[in-house]
């Protein structure tokens, strides 16, 4: 992330996955949102420090689909639908940074 | 409207940085010539000094890649902001006032893959090498990245 928002970067799938993980958040607070993101930071060790909010509207926008996966939690959500090159899946990253919405976590 | 997050990662951290493998001399004279070169080189070997897999030769090889991109970038454009990508490939991330982004991924075999959005309707897309010559279709990209907007 930076000032000004989120880095495509973040939303990239990794190395031969055609998929990113997400987190359905609608209905919450953000009390009950930043320990969702600790879920998914637990797999790679790291807590989360910031997060980017993208409608489903969004998503389906920058031409990804949205399913359902309850594994490691019950609002889990694979955004499936990325194109096979590093260029044009770079290009959805751009697009998905531009309707998402920067939230850092508050210190505490 | 149902809506979805993307957990972000914390920042790495500054680990100090290593100069195995990259032309030392040749280098160390740039980047004496120019500070925010320095930065960026700097931010650079930090990802790669921070990797779990520094020792693993496609690492190494993507480092170096990278440093070859940054060295060449036209002095007259704005710093970019250097990142890992999920698949280990170094990002190069340009931001404009307006919005506009244009963003370079440099891999192991100096293949760039590059994407740029600079309005709702002007985006593009595509790949090239890193040679002897910085690719134009890049340079193109990142004045396109901060053209003032009407």
């Amino acid at each position: 992330m930076n000032s000004k928002g989120p880095k495509p970067g973040a939303f990239l799938p990794a190395k031969a996955k055609a998929q990113i993980s997400m987190m359905a958040i609608d209905g919450l607070d953000d009390i009950e949102i930043w320990p969702l993101g600790d879920v998914v930071g637990e797999v790679r060790g790291r807590p989360a420090v910031a997060r980017a909010d993208v409608s489903a509207d969004g998503i389906s926008g920058c031409g990804l689909s949205i399913v359902a996966d309850p594994e490691p939690h019950p609002r889990h959500v694979n955004v499936t639908g990325w194109p096979a090159s590093k260029e044009e899946q770079k290009l959805v990253a751009l697009d998905l940074c531009d309707r998402a919405v920067l939230q850092r976590r508050p210190a505490n | 409207m149902p809506a979805y997050s993307a957990t972000l990662d914390t920042p790495l951290l500054d680990v100090g940085f290593s100069q195995e493998a990259v032309r030392v001399a040749e280098i160390e004279s740039l980047l004496a010539a120019s500070p925010r070169l320095d930065d960026l080189v700097n931010d650079i070997l930090d990802l790669w000094d921070s990797s779990s897999l520094r020792q693993d030769d496609t690492v190494r090889k993507t480092a170096n890649a990278a440093i070859s991109f940054a060295l060449q970038l036209p002095r007259s454009f704005p710093v970019p902001e250097v990142s890992l990508d999920p698949d280990g490939e170094v990002s190069f991330d340009w931001t404009g006032r307006d919005g506009q982004r244009f963003s370079v991924s440099v891999n192991a075999a100096n293949r760039l893959a590059f994407a740029g959005r600079f309005s709702a309707t002007s985006k593009l897309h595509g790949v090239e090498q890193l040679l002897e010559v910085f690719p134009q279709e890049i340079t193109r990209g990142i004045r396109r990245t901060f053209e003032y907007r009407r």
